[in-house]
């Protein structure tokens, strides 16, 4: 008799541990989906397309910048025309900036022969240049004014170049041109130049030319 | 942690928001500067007697030149008063020390103890010479006086009008 009561009670625990683990697993399933039924997601999508800005610089008439083959003389000019494309996809702010670096780097351009070296001056025609004569037939408009390239040699003495005016997408800053001259005041003795002297050297000029994007702009829409 | 993450998003949009796009175009030529000088060879002459020297005048640049500076230099001999003169010709000087070709003075007669600056426009062309003649007179005998030269060119004044080309 006492081994039947043993049994009956532990028959008794094992359906009131089911019953408990049954209670659970109902409960957890619940909470999971009410949990479900509470989360919620929205979507919304737009495109955009980022702009491009490029400046390319092409020959107008002439060959554009190219090598002057002869040997410069103090109050010599080589001039070259060239045009300022702005091919990218936004307009440029007003204004551009440059600078000239030669290489190597001698007193043709780096100021040691105190009020020697080359200067750069720039002008815009309002129509083609002729060639043949330099002459503008049309008005001109001043871009830079006979600077030193000693004093525009590296990207942070570029000069401003304050009226070029801003470019629409796919504008161009046409008809420069672009005079590279000698400022010599030298006087050579019994064949020996002196020291420094701009005298029988070389140099590449690098004119680096840099426009800046219109300004941002924000939309509401 | 939430204000962090906040941070790191934020930066970026304002950088974008400071930075601008640029367009950079280059071009390049590249040049080469000229010389201008003349020298003498030989640059001094010593008269011990009453004679003719000569020298070569060389172009020694690369730019045409329109004309020389000659300082000439006269010492001051222990005794006489020399007198002397200076020539250029645009050919050498024959046997008898006369030119056949274009023949200048360079400036006047110079006397002993002078120090004169004198242009002259028979210049050599590039890569060619001219011809001087330097002459003594009145030479005391048992002294020697010295002509001494100095050459010069300034860009400034002597040198070919400027070129202006358009390519």
């Amino acid at each position: 008799m006492a081994d039947g009561s043993k049994r009956i009670v532990g028959h008794r625990r094992g359906r009131v541990i089911l019953a408990g683990l049954f209670a659970m697993s109902v409960g957890l399933v619940t909470a999971a989906g009410v949990y479900a039924g509470l989360s919620a997601t929205a979507t919304g999508s737009e495109q955009v397309t980022s702009g491009s800005l490029n400046l390319t610089l092409s020959a107008d008439v002439g060959a554009g910048f190219s090598n002057f083959a002869g040997k410069m003389a103090p109050g010599d000019v080589d001039n070259v025309y060239v045009n300022l494309n702005n091919t990218g996809t936004l307009a440029s702010a007003a204004g551009m900036t440059l600078w000239v670096v030669g290489a190597p780097v001698n007193a043709l351009t780096n100021g040691s022969a105190p009020g020697e070296g080359l200067t750069v001056t720039i002008t815009q025609c309002s129509v083609a240049w002729t060639l043949g004569t330099g002459a503008c037939s049309g008005s001109t408009t001043n871009i830079l004014s006979s600077t030193q390239i000693s004093t525009m040699n590296t990207a942070g003495t570029a000069v401003s170049l304050s009226n070029v005016p801003s470019l629409a997408a796919s504008g161009l800053l046409a008809h420069l041109q672009v005079s590279l001259s000698l400022v010599g005041t030298e006087t050579s003795t019994n064949g020996v130049a002196p020291s420094p002297t701009i005298q029988g050297l070389t140099t590449t000029l690098t004119y680096t030319f840099t426009e800046l994007q219109r300004a941002a702009v924000t939309t509401n829409q | 942690m939430a204000i962090l993450a906040l941070a790191v998003v934020a930066a970026p949009i304002a950088a974008g928001g400071a930075s601008k796009l640029t367009g950079v175009a280059t071009g390049s030529e590249q040049v080469t500067s000229g010389t201008w000088g003349a020298s003498a060879s030989p640059t001094s002459f010593s008269f011990n007697s009453n004679t003719e020297m000569t020298s070569t005048v060389a172009n020694t640049g690369t730019i045409a030149i329109t004309q020389i500076s000659y300082t000439v230099t006269i010492s001051t001999p222990a005794g006489g008063n020399p007198r002397l003169t200076l020539f250029v010709c645009t050919v050498p000087w024959n046997a008898s020390h006369k030119c056949t070709g274009t023949q200048a003075q360079i400036g006047g007669t110079y006397t002993k103890g002078t120090v004169t600056t004198s242009p002259s426009n028979e210049v050599p062309a590039v890569g060619g010479d001219v011809y001087l003649q330097a002459t003594s007179a009145a030479v005391k005998a048992g002294t020697t006086v010295t002509m001494t030269l100095s050459l010069a060119v300034s860009s400034a004044t002597q040198i070919r009008a400027p070129i202006t080309t358009n390519q």
